[in-house]
């Protein structure tokens, strides 16, 4: 019996937020499924490039909040 | 020296004990997530940057004060914290509700970067800059859903509930802002640029 998944369903999927079950069927429809495979592709490609794109903020900047860190002299807390 | 990374829970405890080398290290490991999630809602470097700091700044002393109870689950809290700052900036600029697809490119022009080395590292910078721009012009409640689920990585849970919407509705949303995203590469042929996909 082979389950129809949306793109809703992949979205989730490659999000990891589908149960096991839903996982394992997914992965078998993907096999079976060239049109799902294809959309799969490209909602991968798209999240690598969301990956690609998150920016890195100048060195100064972190350095700014570690001088600050190291200026706020509060005694160490106790566990 | 352990093979192993530290988990944010024991860099906190260190930082807890004065250990401001823990605190870098959470610093180093998390800054670029919440620094896009930042900008991808102000829209520009520099102002970022100072909320980026301001975002640390309260969570420093919030963990120094004794007050932080969250733990296990800092990166959560401190991109909550960023998410916060980020819209109230907005606000009160009075220009986060009406954002709107801009037309031309002149938000393109906008970006600057600070380094340039290798013309290949340049043209992967420039091609990734104009996806933070497309990010950018996508409708509020799409870019909305989007940062929180790609970099915040809120579950669809979490956004519903913070959104006040149902899970189906924030996961259209991010369908699509995806559909949306894909068709304005592919006028502004980023589709298939090899750049998008190097390691």
């Amino acid at each position: 019996m082979t389950k129809t998944f949306t793109e809703n369903d992949l979205i989730r999927f490659i999000y990891q937020e589908t149960s096991e079950e839903e996982s394992r069927l997914i992965t078998e429809a993907l096999w079976d499924d060239s049109q799902l495979r294809a959309e799969y592709g490209e909602l991968c490609l798209l999240q690598q490039s969301l990956d690609g794109a998150m920016k890195t903020p100048r060195a100064s900047s972190v350095d700014r909040i570690m001088d600050f860190s190291k200026s706020l002299d509060l005694p160490p807390m106790l566990n | 020296m352990s093979k192993f990374q530290m988990s944010d829970s024991d860099l906190l405890s260190s930082y807890k004990q004065g250990n401001e080398d823990a605190f870098k290290k959470l610093v180093e490991r998390h800054s670029q997530r919440i620094f896009t999630t930042i900008y991808l809602i102000v829209k520009d470097q520099y102002t970022a940057e100072d909320l980026m700091q301001e975002t640390f700044i309260k969570a420093i002393r919030t963990i120094k004060s004794g007050s932080y109870n969250e733990e296990g689950k800092f990166l959560p809290w401190i991109l909550r914290i960023a998410h916060n700052l980020a819209i109230d900036h907005f606000r009160k600029a009075k220009r986060y509700p009406t954002i709107v697809t801009e037309e031309g490119s002149s938000v393109f022009n906008n970006m600057e970067f600070s380094e340039s080395s290798f013309e290949e590292l340049q043209v992967q910078k420039d091609t990734y800059a104009k996806l933070r721009a497309l990010i950018s012009q996508l409708p509020q409640a799409q870019k909305e859903v989007l940062i929180m689920r790609h970099y915040m990585k809120m579950s669809f849970k979490e956004i519903a509930e913070a959104t006040d919407v149902s899970i189906n509705t924030a996961l259209g949303r991010m369908r699509y802002a995806l559909i949306n995203l894909r068709k304005r590469m592919q006028t502004t042929d980023l589709a298939y640029d090899e750049n998008f996909y190097r390691e």
